[in-house]
């Protein structure tokens, strides 16, 4: 069930990132990228159990804004992912704060269990909430280098896709389970989260280069 | 309550400043899930219980009336589609989110199914977009009769704020908690909106003069 719903989150994303940027050019795929920015930090407020390792959903919506950079790259070039990452980075540190803050103001007593389950949920999850914010702003940077540098050798989509999911789905593996897991979980565990993690990210980044071909037909056309 | 108002603030006035409307259209995007996120939480300000989504709630209109102030009404009618789409895209990924099987472990420290629950969702869902719609034609309406724009924008909040949060609170807190206690929440909420306007006037002063650095 919960690999179904990946799947419908996912093609959602993509729906609206199409949408948004037929509407809005590329403003909308700034609106879009932080819109899922903001998300992909509450999904990780939640975990699931794939293979008998929980894993936070935070993993998915970030890879889905990897497509998203390389749109603005195959379309403005390495300023506007400059740009990108300035909102992303303004963006994670209000929202955490903001976060942490309502956390913090003192609960009613009409339904005071789920007042005090707001602030343990974020009081208990601060790391990962920590990690997914500070991994997409390193790996949408390193992504974005490297799409741009195999654009300039050679602009074809799939080829400058493919490279870089299959790297980059790595490096964003490592990173966020290092930031997440390290020193909570056995190393053998970690490597085989960061072997699931990766995976998935892979398959979204390949899904993601369909959309990135289909927005380069828009700015042709 | 104050720090967190602030804080929405300087993120709007620095957003305006480096980005200029997108900076603007960036913080209605971040206000429009900020209120998704709080409306869950219930909370004391000043020994009053109210909906912690007052805050961005409340900020949402705030940068309501410096866009309708500072921009032709076809560009607020492209801002307030957008938070339209935001406002369904967001609530689309929530209905996700809820449907995920939570992990064991996990539902043994904290069931975020208890805490992230459908109605308040849903509510925002159809409250948000429909106050922003009607708020602006009010708006609009007041302008026409007054040319004072500070008492329109708290004469507007006096006169639709208290229909909105009563509805939004029913909506929220159906068959989870009584009438007197739906009221209760519903008039804290319609007082700490009309108390955040008032107190973002000279705000909203200031960015409406307020000049873009490009």
């Amino acid at each position: 069930m919960n690999f179904v719903l990946m799947f419908i989150e996912v093609l959602l994303s993509f729906i609206f990132i199409l949408l948004f940027y037929k509407k809005y050019k590329e403003e909308g795929l700034y609106i879009i990228s932080v819109i899922l920015f903001i998300l992909s930090i509450i999904f990780s407020l939640k975990n699931i159990e794939i293979m008998n390792l929980e894993i936070p959903l935070g993993i998915i919506l970030p890879t889905v804004m990897l497509v998203v950079s390389n749109i603005l790259v195959q379309r403005n070039g390495l300023d506007a992912i400059k740009k990108l990452t300035c909102i992303l980075s303004i963006t994670a540190i209000v929202i955490v704060t903001l976060l942490i803050l309502s956390s913090l103001i003192i609960p009613s007593n009409y339904l005071y269990n789920t007042n005090i389950e707001y602030h343990e949920l974020i009081k208990n999850n601060i790391r990962t909430i920590i990690a997914t914010a500070i991994t997409p702003l390193i790996v949408i940077w390193i992504n974005s280098t490297m799409y741009y540098q195999l654009k300039r050798e050679k602009n074809n989509v799939f080829i400058s896709n493919i490279f870089t999911a299959l790297i980059i789905s790595f490096i964003d593996a490592i990173i966020f389970s290092i930031l997440v897991f390290a020193s909570l979980i056995p190393l053998n565990e970690i490597f085989i989260i960061i072997a699931i993690v990766y995976v998935i990210k892979f398959i979204i980044s390949l899904f993601g280069t369909l959309i990135v071909y289909k927005t380069k037909n828009i700015i042709t056309k | 309550m104050c720090l967190i108002l602030i804080i929405i603030f300087i993120t709007i006035f620095f957003s305006y400043k480096y980005l200029g409307k997108l900076g603007l259209k960036l913080s209605l995007i971040l206000l429009t899930i900020l209120s998704f996120i709080m409306s869950f939480k219930i909370g004391l300000f000043f020994g009053i219980d109210t909906n912690i989504s007052v805050i961005p709630y409340a900020s949402i209109f705030v940068l309501l009336y410096i866009l309708i102030e500072k921009y032709s009404a076809q560009e607020i009618k492209k801002d307030i589609t957008l938070t339209i789409k935001t406002s369904i895209f967001t609530t689309l990924i929530f209905l996700i989110f809820i449907s995920y099987t939570q992990s064991v472990n996990d539902q043994v420290i904290i069931n975020i199914d208890h805490l992230i629950k459908l109605l308040p969702i849903l509510s925002t869902f159809i409250i948000l977009p429909l106050s922003i719609l009607l708020t602006t034609k009010l708006y609009k309406y007041f302008n026409k009769i007054n040319e004072n724009k500070y008492i329109n924008i708290i004469i507007c909040t006096i006169a639709f704020a208290l229909i909105e949060s009563i509805i939004q609170s029913i909506l929220s807190y159906f068959l989870v908690l009584n009438i007197n206690e739906i009221m209760n929440i519903s008039l804290a909420n319609y007082l700490f909106k009309i108390i955040i306007i008032i107190v973002s006037l000279p705000f909203i002063n200031l960015m409406i003069k307020k000049k873009v650095i490009s």
